[in-house]
């Protein structure tokens, strides 16, 4: 392109077995610009970025960095030529300081100077203006705190090229103000940055220009002020995508689930009600405390004070089984860690809540599970080949499906989705809403945590907002307003 | 090429033990008779039935190092009611089992409640286990027992051991259990992801004790057979027990972390262990050489275990 290109792919690919990941891709980056890569999941991002760390190797096409042309890159090249990635899963050490994990891979002699990794550290965060005590442990802090020692550690080795895979899915709107300041901070000093994610808003705030992929194929590059979301949502399905907000009719009077003065896990007091029928936005920073009452409610954790009450009747709660039998059901948002069994079939994982329903005297009904495994494999729309698939080899989306299809099983009158599209592409959230939906159509009570403000405000029927574990207010469809959500979300 | 790593995965273990099992017939030569592979099979009957326990422990991603003295105490136990106090047979084996139930129950309780790894939790009751034995049989050997008790160990049923038929039903106990029962999907739920289960409304703790306690049943069983075969009860009658049943486990495919392997890879795990001690014997080796094969198999059980999980990554 111009000759302030540093790092151009031409043709690159790179196949696994039964899929072709990048398929004769090219890509250009320009010094000082902040470039967006967007596709869906699938689409071939991040083994475009294995490409560039070196972890992988392509099987055609040449990288061309420095001048030189590489048939591959490896991790010492890469560094050599200053090309950091941050990756959505961080690489923290938890056990460790700040300071050290900042540090981890330069030399620091041979026993560790203390004095010597915090200066330098606090000198990296004085120069990003990022406000974190070097001498905290990372298990002290936030995942958002984390993310910006992440990026902290990457630019404190003269990075060049920073590459950003979907940094703002565990950050609130503050944080992710603070990662734009210190983005365009970067930009100033010459430093590239690719910058991967699925939220529109911000590939609009941030970048300079976009580039799309679908399928592992380049679709093309845009600049992002001649664009708009239509046209990149179009490129990136590959067809016109209208509102994906189905249109609902509302919920009933009838309350469902109510919580009085829920106490506990960080929460102070908390009073809210979900009708039947409804879907009630749960809305706040992270931090505020909406997991937190999320897996009281359910169970998981425990209540200090405070009453449930279902239909009327106070509940008592004190283990997740308790909830499924009394009809609540929780579609956790990490759905890899605590949401399926990924080494069990999908028709296992829908039916192991009331595995001991289906068994005589003890021994599983295997004829059973598969029927009602295909059962809502279809209801549900579970893309797979098969129903004993593994649930390890399912997309993100589909993986929801399975949580939730075990919820529906048990017959949950409540159902609480936490984050509940939170890694899932654009194709596949839409979806999503119209499950969402028709669960509402069908009676169920739904309590819908999420941190993105379009999807707040285009499903919920209610939207509570929670701060700092305290109730903040409540509003309702006919007064919804992005502006009124962000003022009761903010901390004081 | 796939498909060639695939049958490998699934069919390793019978591989290993053609390999051992043709090794050593060429290298023993009075190893490949019927009355010396009848012989491995009745002297590892035992072994085979405890490990189907400790597997259970061990799939749940649990661990348990007191099996050889809870076989040592309940062997105690049988000398005492059998030689000393002249209990009724059908009773003495009864009080046995139950004991064997007692002890894993006590092994779940802890590890349960202690919230400590189950490693360290059976490391203290193993110590707490051996010492009881030991007081309570004075470090002494138990003989003379009743001629109907040690049938069970010796006699036949036609031509087949009775141990032998043990073994059998308690292989098949076992695989039921473990594949065709909730209790068994549950415990490979719990290995696979504990808060995932929990979260999916399994009650994790009660099934994780149930399981430490069916694994005391069948250690139990196991001390029975080991008693009535050698007609002898003493607090170290299976010191080397532990270590098998732990190396069969991880030969057999269950991974450290929980989850995986299957009962009948176990239980041709032990039989390749077996194999090895006997087949070394006949070669004119030591014990003690024999300890450092096992030693170099559990490593490379344990390497290919890992093997196995980094692969399993980088598929993902």
């Amino acid at each position: 392109m111009s000759d302030n290109t540093i790092l151009s792919l031409k043709n690159v690919t790179k196949r696994y077995p039964g899929v072709v990941a990048l398929d004769k891709l090219s890509f250009e980056l320009c010094e000082g610009e902040v470039h967006a890569i967007i596709g869906e999941n699938g689409a071939g991002k991040s083994t475009l970025i294995k490409c560039l760390s070196g972890a992988i190797t392509p099987e055609e096409g040449t990288i061309e960095i420095g001048g030189k042309s590489y048939q591959g890159m490896t991790p010492k090249l890469s560094r050599e030529y200053g090309i950091e990635v941050v990756y959505q899963e961080l690489n923290l050490i938890d056990g460790l300081t700040v300071a050290e994990n900042v540090c981890f891979g330069t030399e620091y002699g041979k026993i560790v100077n203390y004095k010597l990794l915090i200066e330098k550290t606090q000198k990296v965060f004085q120069d990003l203006q990022v406000n974190i005590n070097p001498k905290k442990f990372v298990y002290q802090l936030s995942t958002a705190q984390q993310q910006l020692v992440e990026i902290a550690k990457a630019v404190s080795k003269e990075v060049r090229i920073l590459v950003l895979d979907e940094p703002t899915a565990p950050l609130t709107l503050n944080e992710v103000a603070i990662l734009f300041d210190l983005i365009r901070e970067l930009k100033k000093r010459k430093v590239s940055i690719i910058y991967i994610s699925h939220r529109m808003d911000e590939i609009f705030e941030i970048t300079d220009r976009v580039t799309i992929m679908r399928d592992g194929q380049y679709i093309t590059t845009l600049k992002t002020e001649e664009t708009n979301k239509q046209e990149l949502i179009k490129y990136m399905v590959g067809r016109e995508l209208k509102d994906i907000y189905p249109t609902r009719s509302g919920g009933t009077k009838k309350p469902m689930l109510e919580l009085i003065n829920v106490t506990g896990c960080g929460d102070k007091n908390i009073s809210l009600h979900v009708n039947q029928g409804e879907i009630v936005g749960l809305a706040g920073l992270v931090g505020a405390g909406r997991t937190e009452l999320a897996r009281m409610v359910f169970g998981a954790d425990k209540m200090e004070s405070g009453v449930i009450k279902l239909e009327g009747k106070e509940v008592v709660i004190n283990s997740p089984k308790q909830a499924i039998k009394n009809g609540i059901g929780l579609i956790p948002e990490d759905r890899k860690r605590q949401g399926c069994l990924l080494d069990f079939g999908i028709d296992w994982n829908i039916a192991l809540t009331h595995l001991p329903e289906i068994s005589n005297y003890m021994f599983v009904d295997a004829k059973k599970i598969k029927e009602q495994g295909k059962e809502y494999i279809d209801k549900l729309r579970i893309k797979t080949p098969y129903i004993d698939q593994l649930v390890r080899n399912l997309s993100g989306g589909n993986q929801q499906k399975v949580v939730l299809a075990r919820t529906l099983i048990t017959n949950s009158k409540v159902i609480i989705f936490d984050e509940p599209t939170r890694g899932i592409d654009v194709g596949a959230r839409a979806e999503i809403y119209n499950l969402l939906k028709e669960l509402a159509e069908d009676g169920k009570a739904i309590l819908m945590i999420s941190s993105d403000m379009e999807e707040l405000l285009g499903m919920s029927d209610r939207i509570y907002a929670l701060s700092e574990g305290k109730l903040k207010g409540e509003i309702s469809r006919e007064e919804f307003s992005q502006v009124e959500l962000l003022r009761m979300m903010s901390i004081e | 090429m796939i498909s060639v790593r695939r049958i490998l995965e699934k069919y390793y273990i019978l591989i290993v033990l053609l390999a051992v099992l043709i090794f050593f017939s060429i290298a023993a030569p009075r190893f490949f008779t019927l009355l010396n592979l009848t012989n491995i099979l009745v002297q590892n009957s035992y072994l085979i039935i405890a490990t189907i326990g400790i597997a259970m422990i061990m799939i749940s991603s649990g661990a348990d190092l007191s099996v050889s003295y809870q076989i040592g105490l309940v062997s105690v136990i049988l000398g005492k009611l059998l030689t000393i106090w002249h209990v009724p047979v059908p009773v003495s084996i009864l009080i046995a089992l139950v004991v064997g139930g007692l002890l894993g129950s006590l092994n779940g309780f802890f590890a349960v409640k202690l919230k400590v790894h189950p490693m360290v939790a059976t490391m203290a009751t193993m110590t707490i286990y051996q010492g009881i034995a030991y007081v309570a049989s004075n470090s002494e050997t138990y003989f003379d027992f009743p001629a109907t008790f040690k049938f069970v160990g010796q006699g036949y049923i036609g031509i087949i051991p009775i141990c032998v038929i043990l073994m059998i039903v308690s292989v098949i106990i076992g695989y039921l259990l473990l594949n065709k029962t909730y209790f068994g999907r549950y415990i490979y739920a719990l290995g696979g992801n504990e808060e995932a289960a929990r979260l999916g409304g399994i009650n994790t703790k009660a099934i994780r004790i149930i399981a430490f306690i069916v694994a005391g049943v069948f250690v139990a069983i196991a001390s029975v057979v080991l008693t009535a075969r050698t007609g002898s009860a003493s607090a170290g009658i299976a010191v080397d027990a532990m270590f098998t049943c732990f190396t069969a486990c991880v030969l057999g495919g269950i991974s450290f972390s929980g989850g995986g392997g299957n009962v009948l890879n176990v239980v041709l795990s032990v039989l390749i262990l077996g194999m090895l001690g006997n087949g070394m014997q006949l070669m004119g080796l030591s014990i003690y050489s024999q300890y450092v094969a096992k030693g170099i198999l559990l490593v490379g059980a344990i390497a290919y275990d890992n093997y196995q999980k980094a692969a399993k990554i980088k598929e993902a």
